[in-house]
């Protein structure tokens, strides 16, 4: 995407976000209006003023859309949905990892998890991941336990 | 004489020297491999510290920050491509000169360099902290408004290329620390009828997310689409290769002082970072120096402009955080959180009420850079492998250390989920461009800004205009207009130029 559309994109996604938290501001806080700054001061401010810049932005990004020359070297697409694969799936394996984390335990969780993660980063050597997978999570349980006296989730399923 | 006795026995601990040491290989490990940053292995160290006392944590800390400053330039010199943003002009130089087979010379550079450099900052900060301290005793309510909107702007200005997303960001930052209760009145805002929220986002998750589990994202992105793969050059085995003799390190003094001298003042202004500290004293060396030609091609004096002055930054940059407890940049903002954790609030009232704290603070930070120097000489062969960890070894352990690190401090799915979160919306500000800087550190002066706001207007009866009869506040009130002025003319006049 180029810089125009980047900016285009993003400066209306934060305007409509913005005005739609100003719609919704006023029930998320409850307050006597009084003659002191009331605790929905900061946050209305601040919602004004990225409204504002965003605004900004959009038509920042619109006049440069216009400027800019479209007919640079195209970059393909299947790069573009690799990489925003990838992104997913490490997002995905991220939350996973953490919904397992009371069920199955740190140990469980984190090993399949470091697994995952290794392919994901394009590790390849199976071995070597399988240590990582044994290893790592017993060695940062064993330093928490041990080192920082903190227990981490044995895991509601084996209770 | 007493005080500095009490702090030189409060930091002289086995535990304290140990963590400094720990700190320092953990820093230049990290700094040394590309795809990590300092900020994340700050992060990542933060929660380990909940659980120590005060001074240990802030020593690993400390110890990092001074580490990966450093250890950037490792791979900066041996694969050009530099581990942190300070180092690259370490590799304009560096890395030639590891081509012509003096690898071994540039690493010991930089390494005496960054110690020079970081001496000097130390001592500045002793001498100009107490000051500054003391000054800033008289400012009241009114005064820290100002400031923190000047910071805060400063920040969002020169964190990215974009005046405009900086000021979002930093909106975006403040606009997030007011999720959770009001800190006057006790109102709940923003919660969305999530109970979790009522106790506001948690700092660690913002820090974590937005630098650590951001930059995971960013990685994985560019492996599953880069085939590029970077070659490590060796060391050669020649000792001459190798060697600095001291006529050569007399001949780089006055290259180190400037460097150092550029390194202190930027780091003593929030906002301007390491790197631009690197390149600017990069660009003075090369316009002073009397063999301009060689700079680009392996020039002695262009590795140790760059990189006195990206180390010179380290201890300068604490002044405003200990002073007036205003983060100038992340690794301080993350600092803060480390001290807020343990009951210390920096500021003017640190100086006051905890001196023997400061006084073993202020030792410890010279025990570190000393440490740097015995830690960096031994340490280079451990440091140069670390270099050559495959990203799928590397990565599935930052993440861990994320998730886990995130719950250890927290107790919280929840939080954890937040962090992944944040981790999100850092990617999304990445890849559109706009700086993370400005929103951790709105993050942090929010609570400051608004609760100072708000007392300000009571004491003044809701006049805003009293804001500008105080000569403090009205003064950077002002400034702050001038420089959000004069960026935005210039940048119009940028947009508008063929």
């Amino acid at each position: 995407m180029t810089r125009g559309g980047r900016d285009t994109l993003s400066g209306a996604v934060l305007l409509l976000g913005s005005l739609a938290l100003l719609v919704a501001l006023p029930g998320q806080i409850e307050t006597l209006e009084g003659p002191d700054l009331t605790p929905a001061f900061i946050p209305r401010l601040m919602i004004i003023g990225i409204g504002g810049l965003s605004a900004i932005l959009l038509l920042q990004g619109v006049l440069t859309l216009r400027r800019e020359d479209t007919t640079g070297p195209a970059v393909e697409l299947t790069d573009h949905l690799r990489g925003l694969g990838a992104v997913l799936a490490l997002i995905a394996i991220i939350a996973i990892q953490t919904a397992l984390l009371t069920r199955l335990g740190y140990l469980g969780s984190t090993a399949l998890a470091v697994g995952a993660l290794a392919l994901l980063y394009g590790h390849r050597r199976w071995w070597h991941i399988l240590v990582l997978m044994i290893l790592a999570p017993p060695l940062i349980m064993l330093f928490f336990r041990h080192l920082m006296l903190v227990l981490l989730p044995p895991g509601s399923w084996f209770e | 004489m007493d005080q500095f006795l009490v702090g030189f026995g409060m930091i002289f601990e086995f535990q304290n020297i140990i963590l400094m040491v720990l700190g320092l290989v953990v820093g230049i490990v990290i700094g040394a491999i590309p795809g990590l940053n300092v900020p994340l292995a700050v992060a990542l160290a933060l929660p380990f510290t909940f659980s120590l006392p005060p001074l240990a944590g802030l020593s690993m800390l400390i110890g990092i920050y001074k580490g990966g400053t450093y250890g950037g330039s490792i791979s900066a010199i041996l694969i050009n491509v530099p581990g942190t943003p300070a180092a690259a002009a370490t590799a304009l130089d560096g890395n030639k000169l590891a081509r012509k087979g003096q690898a071994g010379r540039a690493l010991k550079l930089s390494l005496y360099a960054s110690v020079f450099g970081e001496l000097m900052s130390d001592i500045l900060l002793i001498v100009l902290a107490v000051q500054i301290a003391k000054i800033a005793l008289l400012f009241g309510p009114h005064e820290f408004f100002a400031l923190g909107i000047f910071a805060l702007t400063i920040i969002g200005l020169v964190s990215g290329k974009s005046l405009v997303k900086g000021l979002i960001a930093g909106a975006a930052g403040i606009l997030f620390a007011t999720v959770g209760l009001d800190p006057i009145e006790g109102e709940v805002r923003l919660a969305f009828d999530v109970y979790e929220l009522t106790g506001g986002l948690k700092f660690i998750a913002l820090i974590i997310g937005a630098f650590a589990i951001s930059e995971a994202l960013v990685q994985v992105e560019e492996r599953a689409t880069s085939k590029a793969t970077a070659h490590v050059l060796e060391i050669s085995k020649d000792r001459a290769a190798n060697s600095l003799s001291l006529r050569e390190l007399r001949k780089l003094l006055p290259t180190a002082f400037r460097g150092a001298g550029i390194g202190m003042f930027i780091g003593a202004v929030p906002g301007i970072g390491a790197a631009i500290a690197a390149f600017l004293s990069y660009g003075v060396a090369r316009r002073l120096s009397k063999t301009p030609e060689e700079f680009g091609e392996g020039s002695l004096e262009g590795v140790a402009a760059a990189e006195t002055a990206n180390n010179g930054v380290t201890g300068s940059t604490l002044i405003p955080l200990l002073t007036l407890g205003i983060p100038g940049d992340v690794i301080t903002a993350i600092m803060l959180g480390a001290l807020t954790v343990h009951g210390l609030i920096p500021g003017p009232t640190l100086f006051q009420q905890q001196g023997d704290f400061v006084t073993a603070l202020f030792i410890g930070m010279l025990m570190v850079t000393f440490l740097h120097l015995i830690v960096g000489y031994l340490g280079l062969p451990l440091f140069i492998r670390a270099v050559r960890i495959p990203p799928g070894i590397l990565f599935p352990l930052v993440v861990a250390l994320c998730v886990t690190g995130t719950f250890v401090a927290t107790s919280s799915i929840f939080d954890v989920f937040v962090m992944l979160g944040f981790g999100v919306i850092g990617y999304l500000m990445v890849k559109f461009g706009f700086p993370i800087p400005p929103l951790l550190i709105g993050f942090i002066l929010g609570p400051l800004i608004e609760v100072s706001l708000r007392q300000a207007m009571i004491l003044s009866d809701n006049n805003a205009l009293d804001l500008f009869s105080k000569p403090v506040s009205a003064a950077f009130l002002i400034l702050t207009v001038i420089v959000i002025v004069s960026v935005g003319w210039q940048r119009l006049r940028e947009m508008r130029s063929p």
